[in-house]
């Protein structure tokens, strides 16, 4: 593992999570503090700032990002925000570690008849249909590190990652 | 009955006893089980004796919530009765009874020593209640388990400064278990700690809950002015979901599954194009330069000049420069050296074709 392979996923946008197992020897790579501030210092360089706390690292950019570009930002942050208080609907003692059943999910989903679940799945999918949406939420929170797929065969068990603190910070620091 | 007729009776019946601890009653049991008192009947169900469930439960470590731990308030008074019997009349009969008492309360301080362990593990570990639930069933036990110091040090207070030097028997025994009690005593802070810690995390993970319902419904009402004050403001240390931007282009990126469409779809337009072999070239541009070389073509426009020929192909092809070619090549030949002629200011077209089918072109 070395430098440029830990760049290489970073660079993707992924938050490496201290619990991954998919990207367990990055997330061990980076918690070496030599090797987080070397890299810190190259990411400095090509315009990014490598960030590591409460058990990820990430990516932000340096400079200050386009119209579009923030909107992105805005609306990725708001989606993967509601899909979270999805979760912690369903599941209230879900935390970074927890195994979570796509099948369970459903279940829970069909017993919790809410209006308000309804709304937040179709602000993120712009759909009504919550079958048709579970796939969906599923990937978008796979893509965006909060979940992951427990074994690399395995459809149905996910990992809860620590990334999911990344969310809980900001929520905690804009509601009161 | 015996105790050994009794196991002979559980052996016999283990598995309507099984389903009625299990499902926590039954229709109908056997006469000689209800006989025995090992089962009650309530309600037209026939439930299994508590004292067996209690028994059971410890013994499987199996705890509910609504346990009673109760105090050591009856052994303590009979405890001090007996004392007093025993120094007054000095009959043995009173130091098997204090040894009895302290064997029961020490019974009591093992099992409820093992019932906290149990009932921490299952609130640490209780996913299926409400967490407002769980919190309550947490308060209660604290408050159960701090009721529980005060008589605690009653009794290890009691045991140390009052029955020590009555009998040597009560010694004896009180030297065996002192070590362990006094371990039972102090894990009553450690427990009452341990489920401080876990009312904070609970109360914490029900406030983040709450938190993330309440930014949720302000997203979806759209009054998320303070997210995205935060977003605003803290942008640059927040994560970076999008590759950097290109004269407001916003470049998302591509999800795998979009990857594996478009390589596919490149992989079958690849192998559709024909890609047409490279012409061998280099040979034929050697061999016309070569051609050229030998032509004077210098020579064949300074004489154009001179003569004003009415037609400059026909003045090629009969010129001395290319008599040394036979008739189809000296033809091919000329019209090389004419395409090279006809660029110049002198050449002016006709607007009839030679017999060779090219048109005329006079060096005016």
């Amino acid at each position: 593992m070395g430098l440029d392979e830990v760049f290489k996923v970073l660079s993707k946008g992924v938050l490496i999570s201290i619990n991954s197992q998919k990207y367990a020897d990055e997330a061990r790579f980076l918690m070496a503090e030599d090797n987080f501030e070397e890299l810190g210092k190259i990411m400095k360089k090509l315009g990014f700032i490598l960030n590591g706390e409460n058990g990820y690292f990430y990516l932000s950019k340096k400079e200050k990002m386009n119209d579009a570009e923030l909107q992105a930002f805005m609306n990725n942050h708001k989606n993967i925000l509601l899909c979270i208080a999805i979760l912690k609907q369903l599941f209230p003692y879900l935390e970074s570690g927890t195994v979570l059943k796509q099948t369970d999910f459903i279940v829970a989903l069909k017993q919790k008849e809410d209006a308000l679940l309804e709304q937040k799945f179709e602000y993120v999918f712009k759909t009504k249909d919550l079958k048709d949406s579970v796939e969906r939420f599923f990937d978008l929170l796979e893509k965006n590190s909060i979940l992951e797929k427990k074994e690399s065969d395995s459809k149905d068990e996910y990992l809860v990652l620590r990334a999911l603190e990344y969310y809980t910070k900001i929520v905690q620091s804009t509601v009161a | 009955m015996k105790h050994s007729e009794l196991l002979k009776l559980l052996a016999t019946h283990k598995e309507s006893i099984d389903i009625a601890y299990r499902e926590g009653s039954l229709e109908h049991v056997s006469a000689e089980l209800v006989e025995s008192t090992l089962f009650v009947k309530i309600n037209q169900r026939y439930k299994l004796n508590k004292n067996y469930v209690n028994f059971a439960d410890s013994l499987l470590q199996r705890v509910d919530y609504s346990i009673i731990f109760g105090n050591y308030e009856n052994e303590y008074k009979e405890l001090v009765k007996a004392k007093k019997r025993y120094v007054e009349s000095k009959d043995g009969y009173y130091v098997t009874t204090i040894t009895t008492l302290i064997e029961n309360l020490y019974f009591k301080f093992y099992n409820r020593d093992r019932e906290i362990q149990v009932l921490l593990l299952r609130l640490q570990n209780d996913t299926s209640l409400d967490i407002d639930i769980l919190i309550q069933n947490a308060t209660d036990i604290l408050e159960k388990v701090s009721e529980l110091i005060d008589a605690n040090e009653k009794i290890g207070t009691f045991f140390k400064e009052d029955l020590r030097g009555v009998a040597e028997a009560i010694d004896t025994l009180l030297q065996s278990i002192t070590l362990s009690l006094l371990g039972f005593i102090e894990n009553i802070d450690r427990y009452i700690q341990a489920l401080n810690l876990f009312l904070v995390q609970t109360k914490k993970r029900r406030l983040q809950n709450k938190q993330f319902m309440q930014l949720s419904n302000q997203i979806l009402s759209e009054e998320c002015g303070a997210l995205d004050t935060y977003l605003l403001v803290h942008a640059k240390h927040l994560y970076y979901t999008i590759t950097p931007s290109q004269k407001n282009r916003v470049a998302f990126l591509p999800e795998e599954r979009d990857v594996a469409k478009l390589s596919k779809e490149l992989h079958a337009l690849l192998h559709e194009i024909k890609i047409p072999k490279p012409l061998k070239s280099t040979p034929l541009k050697l061999q016309e330069s070569q051609k050229l070389e030998i032509i004077d073509v210098e020579r064949i426009l300074a004489e154009l000049g001179e003569n004003k020929s009415e037609d400059i192909f026909l003045f090629v092809y009969t010129h001395e420069e290319l008599a040394c070619y036979e008739e189809a090549k000296r033809l091919e030949e000329a019209f090389k050296v004419y395409i090279q002629i006809l660029p110049h200011q002198e050449v002016v077209y006709k607007k009839e074709f030679n017999h060779y089918g090219i048109k005329v072109a006079q060096w005016v």
